[in-house]
């Protein structure tokens, strides 16, 4: 389906961004350490690493869930027989969507209070909280996008979205 | 009753925390058991950036941090930590009483309630390197966690270096820090003698712990209850500062007895870090306006 | 008694979650969730973001990613391979051999990274796949992993070690060194163990034939050059002052560029593949960290793990009942809470306990560590077990069983420190007081 394909396609989008992130971390840990070397006066450093930390990590959310990259507890899925089986993973997407939707409302409302207050971050740098914690308003919501995507597609399909053996033993064995 | 949650930033080991369970003893006693705190010590709750949104927002009833780590906010919070200004209990407890109404409408307008504030023992130099004035500092790679601290390092040409607190002992340790202006009860509890040698008390400030209450839960509490509050509150307040003080030289003994060198300034030190001092004032003066110059002021008269 | 019910109800929930097939760290945020709305009166979504959002902005947590970006790159080199080499004629003598190369890796691995999933996930990266294709064992290799990874915390440096240190206000130098002993000590029990098993499973480790010469074997040492010098860099950069612990982790990366380059493994393609794959990998742990954290916070205000500590206090033990006593404790506290969490939680009631007891505060730190570091490997919650779940797809039950000897040997060690606590006291020096 097109729209599939274009929301997965957003995912990994935001996959990139992070991985452009954690880049981001090492650079700035570097112009850190030589700024220091050359007594250069860098500030705020910590900082920006800590945010760009927290984008690596909410902007990936959507394109590790859709790579089975989170980990889930598959026994009792694994155990059930086909129908029940599609019963359950249907319902764990479910209640998994819920939680994270709520989880990025929150998120959301952190960055918009955080405007609205004008909180500013207590470090190095003043820094307007409400920009870092877009990273988080994104990335959250998209997780919670690519749930409910999952969750629909499951239902559609009547494919089950647990993970097949893709591990590095697997890889190993035709490598 | 209310039961309410305190999150406090420092260990539980801390003078601070130490007052802050014993501020919710007396309310619980004074209050008929009203109003009932537990105290959560050492960031074990809300960790010290996240206490005053905590309290402001409602998510923790009351809470306590350090002022000048809110300086980003308003140039008000950085005042206690004005190198050189106030250098004394005295002249510290003058700076607060000078600016004490000021800070209070400055909270309430975040919907914060000021309980009382605490002065932590002054501030001090450590350093490996004897120094016996200012030109000495020049060069050092100096500590340095805000934009204060900064100017300072900026002002005495030294090479301003960022230090994460779990990471400071290794640091002093393998030189990536070669000075900093801390406390000396920053000193003992990090037990920095295994890394550094001098120490120089200079009494640089006096910074200072404030506990806050949301003001919503403030004004839902009954006028006998908000005095009974109010009442232990100035009490645990005189307390502090008298063991504030007290164990500042307590603290300045434990370094000595560990072998570091506790000295005072030398002359030329002194009057090296007043002029400096007086800068960063007229600095902070011309950023904080005319309550600040009016805080300013007041101080000086006193 | 309050507690016990409160600690049932969550137990149920968050078992009914996590079986259920819920993510993890989706599992945890729903039962803090209950936490918070059953035994708690404060509103709960705006403490949830605020904490989750600090947690995962942190600066001392940088360095976890970017040693997982470090064991991709690595991955995609011949460094594994020849770490195999030079290792293997060196092991050929014990009885299981290369196995013991994932403990020996993770102690190296441990010395310049502070926490055991990175720890778990570089060594793990890089052997997997090698003892794989030797035919290893499967359910040894991964076993052995997971005990190997939790030397992370018990090597310096070491995050929790921090943490304590500040807690408990004793010094973190003293605390280092108190770790490294019982590092060893703890190493050589996981390779104590590997022996007998393999004495006990004739037959499962691979056969093989070859007699290497003194000089094959002193060459074939030649091969562990890039991993030494990788080695030397990382530490180097710390221990010279040029960077903090954190930001060594960025050297790791650069350093691992380097082996990569030499080797002829730069490539776009690895490149880009490494960095997504740590992304995903760190992603998937800054998940169930942000949970982690949440949870947290709920039992903070729940006070749950408090009053159980209370509870204790009351009993008024011997020293040596209240060591044990606690260890239990810690371990029922470990396998829902990561050691971190378990222990700035509790410190507050647990420390004067100790300090009454007249036990020695940096013995008892170590011993902490060591407890906490069965939580990395106990289930439902354990970092340790997630990082090889995602990393071998295989069940979290299967790598649990596996890890479950590794959890045993533990045990030993606590026994083995509390009857000999200058296993811990030796290097650090001064003040010997055992808990006995
Ligand atoms: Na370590
Ligand atoms: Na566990």
């Amino acid at each position: 389906m097109a729209i599939s394909r274009l929301l997965d396609r957003v995912y990994d989008a935001a996959g990139v961004l992070a991985g452009i992130a954690m880049i981001a971390i090492v650079l700035i840990i570097l112009a850190q350490v030589g700024a220091r070397l050359l007594a250069y006066p860098l500030r705020g450093g910590a900082q920006f690493a800590g945010y760009a930390m927290a984008a690596a990590s909410f902007l990936a959310l959507p394109h590790a869930f859709r790579r089975h990259a989170h980990i889930r507890i598959t026994i009792l899925l694994q155990a059930l027989p086909p129908r029940p089986r599609l019963v359950l993973d249907l319902a764990g997407l479910a209640v998994g969507t819920v939680i994270a939707a709520w989880f990025a409302w929150w998120a959301y409302d952190l960055a918009y209070i955080s405007w609205e207050i004008g909180e500013v971050s207590q470090g190095d740098v003043a820094v307007a909280m409400w920009i870092p914690q877009i990273a988080m308003v994104v990335g959250t919501a998209l997780f919670a996008v690519a749930l409910c995507h999952t969750l629909i597609e499951t239902a559609l399909t009547g494919h089950g979205f647990a993970p097949e053996g893709d591990g590095v033993l697997d890889a190993a064995a035709d490598r | 009753a209310e039961a309410w949650d305190m999150p406090m930033a420092y260990p539980d080991g801390n003078f601070h925390t130490k007052l802050g369970r014993e501020f919710a003893e007396m309310v619980k006693t004074d209050t008929n058991g009203e109003v009932v705190i537990t105290v959560h010590g050492g960031g074990s709750l809300f960790k010290g950036d996240e206490i005053k949104r905590a309290v402001q927002r409602g998510t923790a009833p009351i809470g306590e941090r350090l002022i000048s780590a809110l300086s980003n906010e308003d140039p008000l919070f950085a005042l206690d930590a004005i190198p050189f200004l106030a250098t004394n209990y005295a002249d510290a407890r003058k700076l607060y009483a000078a600016s004490k109404p000021a800070l209070e409408a400055r909270l309430e307008k975040e919907n914060l309630h000021l309980l009382y504030a605490i002065a932590w023992p002054p501030q001090g130099i450590y350093a490996n390197k004897t120094i016996d004035s200012a030109a000495d500092m020049r060069g050092l790679k100096f500590r340095t966690y805000n934009a204060t601290m900064a100017r300072l390092a900026e002002l005495l040409q030294m090479v301003p270096t960022q230090i994460e607190a779990a990471e400071l002992s290794q640091a002093l340790a393998t030189g990536t820090v070669e000075a900093m202006i801390t406390s000396g009860a920053t000193g003992v509890d990090s037990q920095v003698w295994e890394q550094v040698k001098n120490f120089y008390d200079v009494q640089a400030w006096l910074p200072k712990n404030m506990v806050f209450v949301n003001k919503r839960a403030w004004d839902g509490l009954d006028a006998k209850t908000q005095e009974a509050i109010t009442k232990a509150a100035a009490a645990i307040e005189d307390k502090g500062w008298a063991m504030s003080e007290e164990l500042a030289s307590g603290y300045l003994k434990t370094l000595a007895e560990n072998g570091m060198t506790v000295a005072k300034p030398s002359a030329a030190l002194a009057s090296d870090m007043t002029a400096i001092g007086d800068k960063m004032t007229a600095e902070w003066e011309a950023g904080a306006g005319d309550t600040g110059k009016a805080i300013i002021a007041d101080y000086r008269a006193k | 008694m309050d507690q016990t019910y409160q600690l049932i109800v969550l137990g149920v929930g968050l078992l009914a979650l996590l079986g259920g097939g819920i993510w993890v760290g989706l599992s945890l945020m729903g039962v803090a969730y209950i936490a918070m709305a059953l035994f708690s009166p404060r509103p709960i979504g705006e403490a949830m973001a605020m904490t989750i959002w600090t947690a995962s902005s942190g600066w001392t947590l940088t360095a976890l990613p970017l040693f997982v970006w470090m064991g991709e790159i690595l991955f995609r080199t011949k460094l594994s391979e020849n770490l195999f080499k030079g290792l293997s004629p060196w092991m050929r003598p014990l009885p299981g051999r290369l196995l013991h190369v994932n403990i020996l890796g993770c102690a190296l691995f441990a010395a310049i990274s502070g926490s055991s999933a990175a720890t778990t996930a570089t060594v793990g990266r890089m052997a997997l796949p090698e003892m794989k294709r030797r035919g290893y064992p499967e359910n040894m290799m991964i076993g052995t992993l997971a005990g190997g990874g939790t030397l992370g915390l018990l090597i310096p440096p070491s995050i929790i070690l921090i943490v304590y240190g500040v807690a408990a206000n004793v010094s973190i130098a003293k605390l280092f060194m108190a770790g490294i002993l019982p590092g060893i000590v703890l190493a050589s029990m996981f390779m104590g163990y590997i022996v007998v098993w393999s004495l006990l499973n004739p037959g499962k480790i691979p056969a093989d034939d070859e007699r290497p010469s003194w000089g094959q074997k002193f060459r074939a040492l030649g091969e562990l050059l890039p991993v030494v010098g990788l080695i030397a860099f990382v530490l180097g950069s710390i221990y010279t002052g040029i960077a903090t612990a954190t930001e060594a982790a960025a050297f790791g990366v650069i350093g691992a560029f380097g082996v990569a380059a030499l080797s002829r493994d730069l490539t776009w393609a690895n490149f880009s593949a490494s960095l997504m794959g740590a992304v995903r990998t760190s992603c998937m742990i800054a998940l169930i960290l942000a949970g982690s954290a949440f949870l947290t916070l709920a039992m903070g205000f729940t006070g749950i793990p408090r009053a159980l500590a209370d509870m204790i206090a009351t009993m008024n033990l011997s020293p040596l009942a209240l060591i044990a006593a606690l260890a239990v404790f810690y371990i029922i506290l470990g396998c829902f809470l990561d050691g971190i969490s378990a222990v700035v939680l509790t410190m507050a009631v647990v420390l004067p306990m100790v300090m009454e007891a007249g036990i020695d505060l940096i013995w008892f730190g170590v011993f902490v560590v060591i407890v906490v570091e069965t939580a990395q490997i106990t289930p439902p919650v354990g970092f340790n077990l997630f990082v090889l779940q995602g990393m071998t797809g295989r069940s979290i039950t299967y790598v649990a069983r596996v890890a479950m000897p590794m959890f045993a040997v533990m045990v030993v060690m606590l026994l083995l420190i509390t009857a000999f606590p200058e296993i811990v006291t030796l290097l650090p020096g001064g003040m010997v007081r055992s808990p006995g």
